[in-house]
């Protein structure tokens, strides 16, 4: 089995390297001279061409050489929206949350219809990326907080799930809002998770 | 209910969800990792809102204001930013196409002149700000928004703030003209016009003085300057002097103001001037360094 697994392990190393050699090599041509990278197109050379503050004319080869770049297109869509394009911001970041189904394309886009006062699209994308958080709540649920009064519709738009809650929960205590707390603290007790007792108590004396 | 009715209402509902659901935000900010939002970890990108504050760690962050200012705030720098301003509380910040919006830190406020200017503005120490033009040029003011500075494309500026019982001491060095029977004096470091008033200025008109003097808050300039001073002493200096070794008499000014700019910070300093209670050095070595201006050395202190 060893006499099988070792050259394997090595074959798989071995690429590694060199597909890391090639990453290297292709960042350095492109910086060098982004032209020449139009004939040698591959999905490892375009992911060198979207990064953070790259020009719209690199970002626009980058989804040429590879459509399915998420961050090129949530960067075109950004830059769009910055110079005023509207229609095109919204239809780039769509195409990046249609080519990347995690959490990033699904924020972005929230954050655009935030922007844009359009709360109907903005809650099925923000109820996404929540569902796709895996640490912090609390950006969206500011998010979420501007644009619905009642925080039970905020929870249960944004899937209503026990650590969402706990988070929102967390944040109406630190922001001082005792009454949106407590009616928070009513759809968390609702999960009977003995976890949250503590949280809980705090509420326990209230009506 | 009849159908007129509920058109008005529907009417009212939307008006009022448009106005409920109308979000403050001001801007986008974007950056490569991972930044601070009012104290939330957030990750590639974010909506500003009023008063906003914003921290990096190891990367830039890029903020694109409504109004069209454009900020990009270096790694380990803090910020609050509101529609119009930035309160810059740590780091450094690149300001461009920020005509109507300014920056405001350690007491001073940052502006450009035209909407092309660009600017490196960063805090220096504990008590320090430099403002480094790149383009067009800025304005700085104290506290009591009178003019510090004219900073020019390609030249930077360190400023400290006096002691507030230092904090109407101007002191000054430029050529003394007459207009109209009014002394003007545009100080060579700052680029700021006053004018001056005092015993005996009519014989130095025409040359190169050093003022030193309090600031006359209540007093209106005349046309071309932009605050009046009243001389307290005035000394003729060579044009020499002036232009070169005039750091023997800043020193002794940023010391009379309360151990001013120029003290190991890592920037040289060729000159000192006190106006509006700021103690203000054209410094050398940021630009170079950056390669904005090559081949100038810098002579570090």
């Amino acid at each position: 089995m060893t006499f099988v697994v070792r050259p394997l392990l090595l074959v798989v190393l071995g690429s590694a390297f060199f597909l890391t050699i090639g990453i290297a090599i292709a960042e350095f041509d492109f910086r060098r001279n982004p032209q020449s990278m139009l004939h040698s197109p591959s999905w490892v050379r375009a992911a060198n061409w979207a990064r953070f503050e790259s020009p719209p004319d690199q970002l626009h080869i980058a989804v040429s050489l590879n459509p399915r770049l998420a961050s090129a297109w949530m960067q075109l869509g950004l830059d769009a929206e910055a110079d005023g394009n509207l229609e095109e911001a919204e239809m780039d970041l769509l195409q990046a949350a249609r080519v990347d189904r995690l959490y990033l394309p699904s924020w972005t886009l929230a954050n655009f219809y935030f922007r844009r006062g359009d709360a109907n699209r903005f809650w099925p994308w923000a109820k996404r990326a929540a569902a796709l958080t895996f640490d912090d709540y609390r950006p969206l649920l500011r998010l979420a907080d501007v644009l619905d009064i009642s925080p039970e519709k905020v929870a249960i738009r944004l899937g209503g799930g026990a650590p969402l809650l706990r988070a929102y929960l967390d944040l109406l205590i630190n922001a001082q809002h005792p009454g949106s707390a407590r009616r928070i603290a009513r759809l968390l007790a609702a999960h009977h998770d003995p976890a949250d007792r503590d949280r809980l108590a705090v509420f326990a004396d209230c009506p | 209910m009849n159908r007129f009715t509920l058109q008005i209402l529907g009417a009212w509902n939307l008006a009022l969800g448009l106005a409920v659901g109308a979000p403050p935000a001001i801007g986008t900010v974007t950056a490569s990792g991972s930044f601070r939002l009012n104290g939330d970890t957030v990750l590639a990108n974010g909506t500003l809102t009023e008063g906003a504050l914003i921290e990096t760690e190891r990367g830039n962050l890029s903020v694109r204001l409504t109004g069209g200012a454009r900020l990009a705030l270096h790694a380990q720098s803090r910020g609050k930013v509101y529609s119009h301003r930035i309160i810059l509380e740590k780091g450094e910040t690149r300001m461009e196409n920020a005509t109507g919006f300014h920056l405001e830190a350690r007491g001073l406020t940052v502006q450009p002149d035209r909407g092309i200017s660009t600017a490196e503005i960063g805090l220096l120490g504990s008590n320090r700000l430099r403002v480094m033009v790149l383009t067009g040029s800025f304005r700085v003011l104290n506290t009591g928004g009178v003019l510090v500075a004219n900073v020019a494309a390609g030249s930077a500026m360190a400023f400290e703030p006096q002691a507030p019982a230092a904090a109407a001491v101007t002191h000054i060095t430029g050529t003394l003209t007459e207009h109209s029977g009014h002394f003007l004096l545009t100080d060579q470091v700052t680029h700021v016009t006053v004018e001056v008033t005092g015993q005996g200025l009519a014989a130095q008109v025409g040359q190169v003085v050093q003022v030193t003097g309090t600031l006359n808050a209540s007093a209106t300039p005349v046309t071309g300057a932009s605050q009046v001073v009243v001389a307290t002493s005035v000394q003729t200096v060579s044009a020499a002097a002036a232009g070169g070794s005039a750091a023997g008499g800043g020193a002794a000014a940023a010391g009379a103001g309360g151990a001013a700019a120029g003290a190991g910070i890592g920037i040289a300093v060729t000159t000192v001037a006190i106006v509006g209670g700021v103690a203000a050095a054209a410094t050398l070595g940021g630009l170079a360094a950056s390669g904005a201006l090559p081949g100038q050395s810098s002579e570090s202190r």
